[in-house]
């Protein structure tokens, strides 16, 4: 028996665990099973296991699963459903050995959609409009992995009392000071073009450099150039490098 | 009369002003949002960098002077007396309406607000605490504070400071007092500790007390100059492990000493070498994380310096040789906390780990950070390095070439 399972949109983690459990339930081979984001024409599937109630997982499961369900990789759900099925089939102590090459992989994904959420929490960058309803802050982002989801509440928490949008290209989100609404990605042309605030930002981020310390390698690492295309400051970048050298042989020459 | 400065370039003045201050840290608040508020902000204890500028340092906080004019005479500082930068003074308004609206943008988590000190301490420390109190109470503005305390303000407006300030901080600037003496003429040693004092007292109550009124949640820190005078690494440890031993200071920033405009003729002509920065921040994270006492770290130096190519903990490594090899298997977390390559979350995955299987060399391969660097180190079922510890040449296998170490600076 073959089994296909579509689970879309790509990071419904309660469609997979469904799934799961009725594969579980049949106790059906991970080696039997594919797992896609849409269905395919000539996709073919035996029909899935009734649902029966399953051994509970174990602690730990859940948190990284989830984490792990936003991943870019297509392997998340079949590598996902591999260590259930290790669990299921005896191996308690599982999620407590990192060594573990599975559980290994699996922790490196969830750290990787760990820091892209992080990585958004700092880099998504609102420009206000006026209109009709006053004013809104829209912001154009583009993570990693498919995490608008997870990282909407740290923006309701912090912006709650401001109408806000945040677009990426697969997912936007809507808040109207009560509730989220999410819709289809938008593309970067959809966001407003500047707002007057940055020439401001920018003037701060030139001051508060300090030229007799330049390093850029170490700039780099932590804000890697695929990050900078939509920070209004990344394009004074070029300018602050190429004359910190003159600037502080000025102050040393005194 | 010349042409009054527009906000936009008082913040060019006063950004520029406020920069030789290392510290950017937006971390250890207390939890809180905007929901179900009118005001905006929120603090979930981790800090944001919300950029990097060019000299790889980190911005997380709007960090500005409330003016760069000051009736001290510093010889280190950029806005001492008889410097001549050009000089700004922001109101409070101008302050708080910046830090609105880069917060609402998203450019930063808060405010870092410091100020020269005008007319006196206390008049100082009052406009300090203004712009502070009129964020959080005006505007509703949750997102992080850290505020400079003036040693020499009064102890009522320090309390108000710490009502409204996720972090308080005093620089001591210089490890000896000497030092202070000859750089900060109208500085005094003991009226700084004593502040600090005051503020750990008050940081320890608000915590042991949670229904009385809040103080400074973030704790307190502190920023030291190195190279600025002649103190040795061992100097600067001292007075930084003293520090964290009484005040219970949250973190010690290093600067390594950097040129300035106009700088004065006390001052060196050159910067002290950013990889000395560096290590002293590695020989902190060993005293504050690792269980390494300062006296250890600089055991069997010459010259009470840290060793500029390699990082001090494996130089203590190499130094300790009958501590070693340690077997991941069985040791204690504070032996494995010592190896080289072995970082405080490699440790407790190893121990996690251990407790469940034995610990194989490809384990440990998927456990730690650094696997080159740690194997002379440690002792599995299947790999003991004994004779490659003896070996005279391990110095060189171990540290990372020179080219490499250029990286840091």
């Amino acid at each position: 028996m073959m089994y296909s399972v579509v689970i879309d949109p790509p990071d419904d983690f309660a469609a997979f665990r469904s799934a799961a459990r009725r594969l579980l339930a049949g106790q059906i081979d991970p080696a039997d099973v594919t797992w896609t984001d849409r269905p395919a024409a000539g996709l073919f599937s035996d029909p899935l296991p009734e649902a029966q109630r399953v051994a509970a997982v174990p602690r730990g499961f859940v948190e990284l699963a989830e984490a792990v369900a936003c991943h870019c990789d297509d392997a998340r759900w079949a590598l996902l459903y591999r260590l259930l099925w290790r669990l299921a089939e005896g191996e308690r102590t599982l999620m407590q050995q990192p060594a573990d090459a599975l559980v290994h992989r699996l922790q490196r994904m969830a750290a990787s959609v760990r820091r892209d959420q992080h990585r958004m929490t700092a880099f998504v960058r609102f420009r206000i409009l006026e209109d009709d309803g006053g004013s809104c802050s829209v912001a154009w982002y583009q993570p990693r992995h498919r995490i608008l989801r997870r990282v909407m509440p740290f923006f309701v928490d912090r912006f709650a009392s401001l109408r806000f949008s945040i677009l990426t290209p697969g997912l936007s989100a809507h808040w109207d000071r009560r509730t989220v609404r999410f819709a289809p990605g938008l593309s970067r042309s959809a966001a407003p073009a500047g707002d007057e605030a940055e020439d401001w930002w920018k003037r701060y981020y030139r001051a508060t450099f300090n030229p007799a310390r330049v390093n850029p390698k170490l700039l780099d690492s932590h804000m890697p150039k695929r990050f900078r295309r939509d920070l209004p400051e990344a394009d004074t970048i070029h300018d602050l490098l190429s004359n910190a050298a003159r600037r502080t042989d000025g102050m040393i020459g005194r | 009369m010349p042409k009054a400065l527009s906000v936009a370039d008082k913040l060019e003045i006063l950004a520029d002003a406020a920069k030789y201050d290392a510290s950017c840290a937006s971390s250890g608040g207390d939890t809180r949002n905007s929901r179900n508020s009118a005001g905006i902000g929120s603090s979930t204890g981790n800090g944001i960098c919300h950029s990097y500028t060019p000299d790889g340092r980190c911005v997380s906080l709007l960090k500005i002077l409330l003016t760069n004019a000051c009736l001290y005479d510093c010889a280190y500082c950029i806005n001492r007396r008889s410097s001549n930068v050009r000089r700004a003074r922001f109101t409070v308004r101008e302050v708080v309406d910046l830090t609105l609206e880069f917060y609402k943008r998203n450019y930063i988590e808060g405010l870092f607000l410091s100020s020269g000190i005008i007319r006196s301490p206390d008049y100082t420390m009052e406009a300090v605490v203004r712009v502070a109190q009129t964020l959080r109470t005006e505007h509703a503005f949750r997102g992080y504070i850290h505020l400079k305390s003036i040693p020499e303000a009064s102890p009522d407006l320090i309390r108000a400071a710490g009502l409204y300030a996720d972090r308080l901080s005093i620089n001591i600037e210089l490890p000896t007092e000497e030092s202070l003496r000859r750089f900060a003429p109208e500085k005094r040693t003991a009226t700084i500790h004593a502040t600090m004092r005051d503020l750990s007292l008050n940081i320890a109550g608000a915590q042991a007390d949670t229904r009385g009124p809040r103080f400074a949640p973030a704790g307190q820190s502190t920023q030291l100059i190195v190279g600025a005078d002649s103190s040795s690494d061992s100097t600067v440890l001292a007075t930084a492990s003293g520090l964290y031993r009484r005040y219970r200071l949250k973190r010690i920033y290093y600067s390594a000493f950097s040129p300035i405009p106009d700088a004065s003729t006390l001052l060196p002509a050159r910067p002290a070498p950013l990889l000395r920065e560096n290590r002293l921040y590695q020989a902190d994270w060993l005293m504050r994380f690792y269980g390494f006492s300062e006296a250890e770290i600089l055991a069997g130096s010459a010259d009470g310096m840290l060793d500029p190519d390699i990082d001090p903990k494996l130089a203590w490594a190499l130094r300790n040789r009958d501590r070693f090899p340690v077997d991941v298997n069985t040791a204690a977390r504070e032996s494995l906390l010592r190896v080289p390559g072995l970082g405080v979350r490699s440790v407790d995955r190893v121990l996690s780990a251990r407790s469940h299987c034995r610990l194989r060399l490809d384990d440990i391969r998927r456990l730690a950070g650094s696997f080159r660097r740690l194997l002379p180190f440690i002792v599995t079922d299947d790999h003991r390095p004994t004779r490659l510890l003896d070996r005279a040449a391990l110095r060189g296998m171990v540290a990372p070439s020179a080219r490499q170490l250029s990286l840091f600076g």
